[in-house]
């Protein structure tokens, strides 16, 4: 049978003031540590939005975005823009292909291809000459989905380029 | 697997975030709290279940946080010190009509919340009736009144 000794004030009563104290000083810090999630959340450290959550890099004349940060479950969208008048060919890598699943990619590639190195996709795109103005193409969208949480690297090539690129997933 | 997971981490993250939150926050609810509390559990359920709507994921889910809630009691009844880390424990605010001001600050409990719950309990007037004040562990202020009340 626990014990509960009678305090000198008379309470029969277990209370342990320097452990409160300590709790009370984690409490806080914790409350400071919800704070700064906060502040990260807002930032894109968590996903969904935010500027840390996006990433722009070029390659071969194209420019992407790819998510950073995603979730666990949570579809985020990778666009592409391919340099005006050139032939619009994409490569993806096996480890995207098995990491993310692809939802639907926005126009549908004319032409698709598989090959050891992974998915390589092709799009129609007008002649050059009738987008004087534009250096871009308008994006291809693609939607990826997170099969599993942690680090993901993969590659993406566009004309015989490759880039490494890497994603975190979040649980 | 899946469901293991989520459910073990989704009872770990509120357990963690409801005990550092303050004893005070969930106990002793407004309207206001108890509508918080039901956004909490709709956020939850959200992240238990994914997109997963089958009856095996949710026996499986259900299983999960009732044993783990039954080894969080079973760790606790072992080690009293787990105990007092996981539920927390009694605080006393007044000790012989003696206010701990230092205590009633750092458990963000008022003078107005230990009044009212003499009122409430005790049916007490004033502050010098109360011969002690104690938080308990789940947020509740018991009051012990000076006066000797003998029938």
């Amino acid at each position: 049978m626990e014990q509960i000794d009678i305090r000198e004030d008379g309470l029969q009563l277990d209370e342990d003031r320097r452990f409160q104290e300590v709790f009370w000083t984690i409490e806080r810090a914790a409350w400071i540590v919800f704070a700064l999630i906060i502040a990260l959340a807002l930032a894109g450290f968590t996903g969904a939005g935010g500027p840390l959550a996006k990433g722009e890099t070029q390659l071969a004349g194209a420019e992407i975005s790819y998510p950073r940060i995603l979730r666990w479950d949570t579809a985020e969208t990778m666009t592409i823009r391919f340099p005006a008048g050139h032939p619009a060919e994409l490569r993806l890598s096996p480890a995207l292909l098995s990491a993310f699943e692809l939802q639907n990619i926005v126009p549908a590639p004319s032409e698709s291809r598989l090959a050891p190195d992974g998915l390589h996709l092709s799009f129609d795109t007008e002649p050059g000459d009738t987008a004087e103005t534009a250096t871009h193409t308008a994006p291809v969208t693609l939607a990826l989905r997170p099969e599993s949480a942690g680090a993901v690297r993969y590659e993406l090539a566009i004309g015989g380029q490759a880039q490494t690129l890497t994603a975190f997933v979040m649980p | 697997m899946e469901s293991f997971i989520r459910g073990a981490g989704i009872y770990i993250v509120l357990l963690i975030i409801l005990r550092l939150s303050g004893r005070r926050a969930l106990s002793e609810m407004t309207a206001f709290d108890f509508v918080l509390l039901l956004i909490v559990a709709e956020t939850t359920q959200q992240a238990l279940l994914g997109e997963d709507f089958s009856l095996t994921n949710s026996a499986v889910l259900i299983i999960t946080l009732v044993t783990l809630d039954i080894g969080m009691s079973l760790l606790k009844d072992a080690a009293p010190g787990m105990q007092r880390l996981l539920d927390g424990g009694p605080t006393v605010l007044i000790s012989n009509g003696q206010l701990d001001h230092r205590a009633m600050r750092r458990a963000r409990v008022s003078l107005g919340e230990v009044l009212e719950a003499a009122r409430e309990a005790q049916g007490l007037e004033r502050l010098e009736q109360i011969r002690f004040a104690i938080l308990e562990a789940r947020g509740t202020i018991s009051i012990i009144p000076a006066e000797e009340q003998k029938g």
